[in-house]
């Protein structure tokens, strides 16, 4: 891990949720900021550097499929987990494009795991 | 010819025998007064010529008759060309008797106008005619009562009322009557149902019963069926061993058909040289009948045979005239019930197909409530998991710094492994979409080529495009949903088309390899430098104008879900190759 933290953006409509990955990254060391729905979510990253987003896809207003396209093209190279209690977006191509796609769960582990190897290769 | 006769000979020739051509007839003066009477006319009505000459027309109609003083001069109006002919209606007896009567009005210009009236006495067969239409209309009335049930008592039974119109002392006054009708289906004239005493000996038994209380006519029907069933069957098994194929035309009764005019059967026939003819009077053992053909909308419908064989009465004009009017009738009668039969048959059907409806829709409906309350559950289970996920993460975030000396450690460890399990128990309904893998069939590379090439085929013709497809025989197939492997195929050789631009070459080949099958797509284009290579597997990136940047995105996808391989080759200025293989169904690895 380097000397200057990772940044993660946490793009959920649940409050509880972010708070939880909020704490759970910040334990890891990472450096964590928070956006209740999509549209923030791309304010944050127009203004701030990230290393990775985390992103819900089910919120009111602009979804996580139609954000992860807006990242996609305009922050290419940006890595993105999809993180959804729902499972079936898997077989929407859409979806195809992010990095990686995490099922919520009271354990972390998988969500964790995957963040940290994206952002060690990323430094490669 | 005589030539000696004069004119006022054959005018006193033709006077004398009026009354042969005419039956009954009168004439009547510019008053409609009668002035002249015939011989039959007396007979029918009872008033000889002193009592009715001079005398109004009027006098002959029943006194409720409407218009009766004006009624002739009412029917002049409707003369046409100076006729009224088979105009309907009553007229009354010297005795009070009402009659039906059918009559015809001719009018004849001389000083004044006379009218000739000629008439025929139709009461028997009106009677009759209500008879049959009650037993008809009773029948009717049933059907709608009971639809459901089989008609053919019913029709018997109908079919009983006609012959017994024809058979009764009230009614026409044969002996026997049998009816016959044509089977279109069999092409077939059938003998179907008959009526009669089987001798003499029991015809002298039934008229006695008759005579002691004249009953009737449906009291008349009872009577037959309860005069013994032998005999009734007897002479009903006669008639149903009459089978005549339609296109026997020397045959009897088939000529009686076409023709459509009755025949009556006996030694001063013109038919008797037909082979049938013996042939029926020996089935009937009988030396004379009457054959009736019954006529339905100009087509020939059955026969009806009446014959006086018990009594050996001969056939009278009057027979004649009386069955031939009543035919009609029965015809109608008839058909109504074939029709009211055929009806039946297709309420039948509509039932039992509304029946096979109701069964599908109260399953369709079953199974959409299944769907509905599946999709209900999954959608519960959905909004808990998002909540379960919180209060796990949190759990274990506190049960992460206890130590197990801790007075809450073992009820955090309980909430973390409840929840666990939870989650487990959702993922089973809600993560149970099989992966792709797992939901492959076989699928035959060679059909799905042809497909995409044959979808493709107009816009590889506007190119010009030759395309040269070599598929290897025998091929076997692909672990893959046929969809899924479309959509490669599709997108790789749209690609190429849209590379090559126009005028060029599409290769495509599909090759065993081991246990996979290798399918390449090879086009003329200009190629892609290895720098765009690189390149054009990440999403949203294209070339193209109007290109999502996906397709190539998804190809790669559903290749390695399906454990299969893509590649890419290409030389600038040349062409590109992409290359796929996928694993085949009977070489499976293991897993």
């Amino acid at each position: 891990m380097s000397e200057i933290s990772k940044k993660i953006l946490v793009i959920d409509d649940e409050e509880n949720v972010r708070e939880l990955l909020k704490l759970e990254f910040l334990d890891l060391g990472f450096e964590v900021m928070t956006a209740n729905s999509a549209f923030n979510g791309l304010q944050v990253l127009k203004d701030h550097k990230m290393d990775l987003v985390i992103l819900d896809i089910k919120m009111p207003g602009m979804d996580g499929i139609e954000a992860l396209e807006k990242i996609i093209s305009t922050q290419r190279g940006l890595p993105v987990i999809i993180h959804s209690a729902y499972s079936h977006y898997k077989d929407n191509y859409l979806t195809w494009s992010a990095t990686s796609y995490v099922v919520k769960s009271g354990d972390l582990t998988e969500l964790t795991a995957k963040a940290k190897e994206i952002l060690a290769n990323k430094e490669d | 010819m005589n030539v000696n006769s004069t004119s006022s000979d054959f005018k006193e020739l033709l006077f004398s025998n009026m009354d042969k051509v005419l039956h009954a007839w009168m004439l009547l003066d510019g008053e409609n007064n009668i002035v002249q009477w015939s011989a039959p006319a007396e007979q029918h009505f009872g008033y000889s010529s002193n009592d009715v000459e001079g005398r109004p027309f009027s006098m002959l109609l029943p006194e409720h008759t409407h218009n009766r003083e004006q009624y002739i001069a009412l029917l002049e109006l409707d003369c046409h060309n100076g006729s009224l002919i088979n105009h309907r209606t009553q007229m009354v007896q010297r005795s009070g008797v009402i009659m039906d009567v059918v009559l015809s009005i001719h009018l004849l210009h001389n000083h004044q106008i006379f009218k000739l009236i000629t008439f025929a006495n139709v009461t028997e067969t009106t009677e009759l005619q209500h008879f049959v239409n009650n037993k008809m209309m009773e029948l009717v009335e049933r059907f709608h009562f009971f639809h459901g049930k089989d008609l053919t008592p019913q029709m018997h039974e109908i079919f009983d009322a006609i012959l017994v119109a024809v058979t009764s002392g009230q009614g026409l006054k044969f002996n026997r009557c049998f009816l016959l009708l044509v089977d279109q289906d069999d092409q077939e004239l059938k003998g179907v149902q008959a009526i009669g005493p089987a001798s003499k000996e029991e015809a002298g038994r039934i008229y006695q019963e008759l005579s002691a209380s004249p009953p009737t006519l449906t009291k008349m029907i009872d009577l037959y069926k309860a005069a013994g069933q032998g005999s009734d069957s007897w002479i009903n098994q006669l008639v149903r061993n009459i089978r005549v194929n339609l296109s026997e035309v020397d045959h009897i009764l088939i000529q009686t058909l076409f023709n459509q005019k009755y025949q009556l059967v006996n030694d001063t026939s013109t038919l008797v040289s037909l082979p049938s003819f013996n042939w029926l009077r020996k089935t009937f053992s009988i030396h004379e009948c009457l054959l009736v053909p019954l006529i339905w909308h100009g087509q020939s419908v059955g026969i009806l045979i009446a014959d006086n064989a018990v009594t050996g009465h001969a056939i009278t004009d009057i027979n004649i005239k009386a069955l031939t009017d009543f035919a009609k009738t029965a015809t109608e009668v008839i058909e109504t019930v074939k029709l009211l039969s055929k009806l039946e048959e297709s309420i039948t059907y509509i039932k039992a197909t509304n029946v096979k409806i109701k069964e599908s829709q109260a399953q369709l409906m079953h199974q959409e409530k299944l769907a509905t309350q599946a999709q209900l559950i999954a959608q519960m289970a959905h909004e808990i998991r998002g909540p379960m996920a919180i209060i796990g993460g949190f759990a274990r975030r506190v049960h992460k710094r206890m130590t197990p000396a801790d007075i809450n450690y073992d009820p955090v460890d309980r909430i973390v492994e409840t929840v666990a399990t939870l989650e487990l128990v959702l993922a089973d309904i809600l993560d149970q979409g099989p992966k792709a893998q797992d939901m492959a069939e076989d699928c035959d590379a060679a059909k799905t080529i042809n497909r995409v090439v044959s979808l493709l085929e107009e816009e590889i013709h506007n190119r010009r495009i030759s395309v040269n497809i070599n598929i290897k025989g025998d091929l076997p197939n692909i672990q893959i949903k046929e969809h899924h492997l479309f959509e490669i195929t599709h997108n790789l050789v749209k690609n190429a088309i849209e590379a090559i631009g126009k005028d060029g070459l599409l290769l495509i080949l599909a090759n065993e390899l081991g246990n996979m099958v290798v399918i390449t797509i090879q086009d003329t284009g200009p190629g892609i430098s290895q720098a765009e290579e690189a390149k054009i597997f990440s999403p949203y990136y294209t070339t193209k104008e109007h290109g999502t940047g996906l397709g190539l995105v998804v190809v790669q996808k559903l290749v390695e879900e399906h454990r299969g391989m893509l590649t890419v080759h290409s030389l600038p200025g040349k062409g590109t190759t992409f290359t796929f293989s996928l694993p085949t169904v009977n070489k499976q690895e293991e897993t």
